[in-house]
């Protein structure tokens, strides 16, 4: 019995056979000092690391076993099973356990499938991680010269830096560029890492997002080759992040990132409810659109997912609007895009205002961190009355009230968000009224004056219609001009 | 999924006339104007918008206001019914009550047809009405549900990235005339290799047929089709014709005005923040009308110094194709490429009919 298992027994777990090898020093080579391990005098401390685990804001259960820290405040650790308890649905996954105190949705994520995987892919960062800071040190350097000093906008050809940071901390940076010779996009650099104040991928994740939206932008086949790239071949943190969502990478061609397996990725980096992801996933089976239009979409933010989602639910006319919306001669058309324009335009308005955080700090990161202060407000479109219901966690006074201020506060509502009320408008929301224990409201533009039933309030959105309508011709010329 | 709902609103003629023409007759001027307008110059849609809105704000404050007054409401299937029975591009103030009525052919609608001559219809459309309302299916050629791209690497004896792009514009054009639908993607290729790159497949050897090349520019947006495979081309250019160099386009290098007779096109009818398929259109119909005026006169040889604007060079020898195609021998046209590394222009191969 090997020195790892007899551990494993001793504290009474199961856990996958490659943990006992790992324990018993059976590693990569580069990862010595890093990794805890039973069997040699390099390593780290196991017993110490349990100790520490103890002591974390969480204390960790007992079926996780660490085998490395992942940043200085949190561990990876295998799930194993304690012998008389039942097998938990991530066992042999390698997670994550934070000492701080987190949001309980990021405590226990997953960093990789298993030991093997994550150990491999730690040994492939870390083996190229050296040389991949001095690349984009020089890339830095170089495009500030020819580009940066003298503000001129990169031609897509062009080889240009790009970094994720969140509170000033860099979680990604990557260095791409349109490459003829394939007709995609080649990256010299691509590199991620976990930070404590961060949720476990997100760095892989902003930084794909922004790679994929790129490829896709710069209108090649959508291969991503890594053939430049220190590790010659998909970087492992990458492949890691896909594997973790169920996506594998560099099946095809190691060095590259296929475009049916880009196709996957950028579904998988885009951030949007299930609803949202089963209606654009109907479109898109259904030929209306391509996924990766469909994500561009949200990626470029010409569209939020509220927005997208109302669009997608309550109008038959998304095709058009994602296109640059109809001719404005065709005036009976166009006045029912506007309406679904407007309505989902206040819509995003009111979701912007609901998740500002309570301190009035910006909301613009786009990677989640921990300490996220914004409201966490939840959505359901009712299709088949134009309606949202919104609910936030934390009841919270609703804005844009002019009256009954203090009668209606956000925990539950059910909006309709109308440029114009209708007798229809007003039936409908009167019904809901009765039907709902949600408080009822219209939203409507500034400036409309409107009477309603007693059991709907109005909350007025502070853009005019002439205002909403100037975003909204924005928003279509974005479509028509981009690959939106 | 909601429904669409149109309500026909009556409002009396007087009262039409007195608080309302006025502003409709704006809108119609704007529609005017931006019929004559470039593509993609948006200011007098948006003018038309701004107006239909306050029009539409009126008519809905008088129906509010007045209760009693004649309306209509028209379902979704009626609505379609309208949409395709009458002209697509129609003021909400253009339907007749007799015309809708017979196109409906609708019981319900009571006293629609009597109201003629009366009072002005206006069509107020509602976005939000409850029912389930079905996308249509894509047809066929234009749906958007494609496989992922095929990889294309470039062959091993391109040197560098300009003989890759050759080999990729040569390798599309090929596949274009092999019959796939696989499109042309202009975008990024060399002024120089899209012109020769056009001219030789445009060149048709006994028993090849027309083909007709889809286009689509890297935003996505897709041109009228390329014609490949049509014309006898030859080598030389007749060297007795009488010469007109112009400008592909104005103010591109002002420095060359000395050179040149005319500018072509103008500038700020071209760049314009559009889809590049609008670009590429304007830039074909514009061309076609200006060859067919300039063949009127005498044959010419067109010296046409270009830079490489690809949706302004595709339209314009697609223009020049479909021309020589229909008049077989009227104009030649002789490509000047400009050279950014020394500020020149050189020639290119003339697009001239046997």
């Amino acid at each position: 019995m090997s020195i790892g298992s007899d551990f494993l027994r001793k504290r009474s777990l199961d856990g996958p056979a490659a943990l006992a090898k790992v324990l018993s020093g059976q590693y990569p080579k580069i990862l010595d000092r890093v990794v805890y391990d039973l069997g040699s005098g390099d390593a780290g401390d196991l017993p110490s690391a349990l100790d520490i685990l103890e002591t974390a804001a969480t204390p960790a259960p007992a079926e996780l076993i660490p085998v490395m820290p992942v940043d200085e405040r949190s561990f990876a650790c295998v799930v194993c099973k304690e012998r008389s308890g039942t097998q938990p649905l991530d066992f042999e996954q390698v997670v994550r356990w934070h000492l701080d105190e987190v949001p309980e949705w990021a405590q226990r994520q997953v960093l990789d499938v298993g030991i093997e995987e994550y150990l491999d892919t730690m040994a492939g960062d870390l083996a190229a991680k050296d040389a991949g800071l001095k690349l984009i040190k020089n890339i830095v350097a170089t495009y500030h010269k020819s580009h940066g000093a003298s503000g001129k906008r990169p031609r897509h050809y062009d080889e240009r830096p790009i970094r994720v940071a969140v509170q000033n901390v860099i979680i990604g940076h990557a260095a791409i560029r349109h490459d003829d010779m394939f007709n995609g996009l080649s990256a010299r650099v691509w590199q991620s890492c976990q930070v404590p104040h961060v949720a476990t991928h997100e760095g892989s994740r902003a930084l794909a997002a922004l790679t994929l939206g790129e490829a896709f932008r710069s209108g090649g086949t959508m291969e991503i080759r890594f053939d430049k790239h220190p590790e010659k071949k998909v970087p492992a943190v990458l492949r890691q992040f896909a594997r973790t969502r169920g996506v594998e990478l560099g099946t095809q061609d190691p060095q590259a990132i296929h475009p049916a397996e880009a196709r996957e990725l950028i579904w998988a980096v885009t951030e949007m409810p299930n609803d949202l992801r089963m209606r654009l996933e109907k479109l898109t089976t259904d030929g209306h659109l391509a996924p990766e239009r469909a994500c561009f979409v949200l990626l470029s933010g010409i569209w939020l997912p509220i927005e997208l989602d109302f669009l997608a639910a309550t109008s038959s006319r998304l095709v058009s609007i994602l296109r640059g919306g109809c001719d404005a001669r065709i005036r009976p058309a166009r006045q029912a895009e506007l309406g679904m324009c407007r309505a989902a335009h206040m819509l995003g308005m009111l979701f912007k205002v609901l998740t500002a955080p309570e301190d009035g700090a910006s909301t613009s990161e786009t990677a989640l961190v921990h300490e996220d202060r914004q409201r966490r407000v939840t959505w359901e479109i009712l299709p088949d009355i134009g309606a949202v219901r919104l609910r936030n966690e934390r009841v919270c006074q609703l804005p844009w009230m002019e009256e009954k201020a203090d009668e209606i506060t956000m925990g539950d509502i059910l909006v309709f968000p109308r440029h114009v009320l209708t007798d229809h408008d007003q039936a409908e929301a009167a019904k809901a009224a009765k039907e709902t224990v949600a408080d009822v409201l219209f939203l409507l533009p500034a400036g409309e004056e409107v009477s309603t039933p007693d059991s709907v309030s109005v909350i007025t959105c502070p853009d005019t219609l002439e205002m909403i309508d100037r975003s909204i011709e924005r928003r279509l010329l974005a479509s028509r001009v981009g690959r939106a | 999924m909601t429904i669409e709902r149109t309500t026909l609103v009556a409002i009396p003629v007087k009262m039409w006339n007195r608080e309302y023409a006025a502003m409709a007759e704006q809108a119609k001027r704007a529609v005017a104007r931006y019929k004559k307008a470039p593509p993609g110059d948006r200011r007098e849609a948006v003018r038309y918008e701004g107006l239909c809105r306050a029009l539409v704000r009126m008519v809905t404050d008088f129906s509010r206001e007045n209760p009693d007054c004649w309306r209509w409401d028209l379902d979704d299937d009626s609505i379609r019914v309208l949409d395709a029975t009458f002209e697509q591009f129609r003021h909400p103030w253009s339907l007749n009550g007799a015309d809708v009525c017979k196109a409906l052919n609708n019981e319900c609608l009571t006293g629609l047809a009597d109201i003629d001559g009366t009072t002005i219809l206006f069509e107020l459309r509602h976005a939000f009405d409850r029912g389930p309302t079905v996308i249509a299916q894509p047809s066929e050629g234009n749906t958007y549900a494609h496989a992922p791209s095929e990889v294309w690497k470039a062959p091993d004896s391109a040197r560098g990235v300009f003989a890759a792009v050759v080999a990729r514009w040569r390798d599309q054009l090929n596949a274009a005339t092999a019959g796939s639908a696989t499109p042309l993607v202009p975008s990024g290729v060399n002024n120089r290799v899209l012109c020769e790159g056009l001219r030789e497949f445009v060149a048709a050897e006994g028993g090849q047929h027309p083909i007709h090349a889809r286009i689509v520019y890297r935003d996505g947006s897709e041109a009228r089709p390329f014609p490949l495979r049509t014309l006898s081309i030859k080598e030389r250019s007749d060297s007795s014709l009488p010469i007109l160099r112009v400008s592909l386009m104005s103010m591109r290098h002002p420095e060359m005005d000395a050179t040149v007779d005319a500018a072509w096109l103008r500038n700020r009818h071209v760049s314009l923040s559009r889809p590049a398929a609008e670009t590429d259109e304007f830039v074909y119909e514009t061309s076609r009308t200006q060859l067919r005026e300039l063949c009127e006169r005498d044959c010419v040889c067109m010296h046409v110094y270009q830079t490489g604007l690809e949706p302004a060079v595709i339209g314009f020898y697609r223009a020049v194709a479909e021309h020589l195609f229909e008049q077989n021998g009227s104009i030649e046209v002789v490509p000047h490429f400009h050279d950014s590394r020394d500020d020149s222009y050189q020639k290119g191969l003339p697009w001239a009919t046997k």
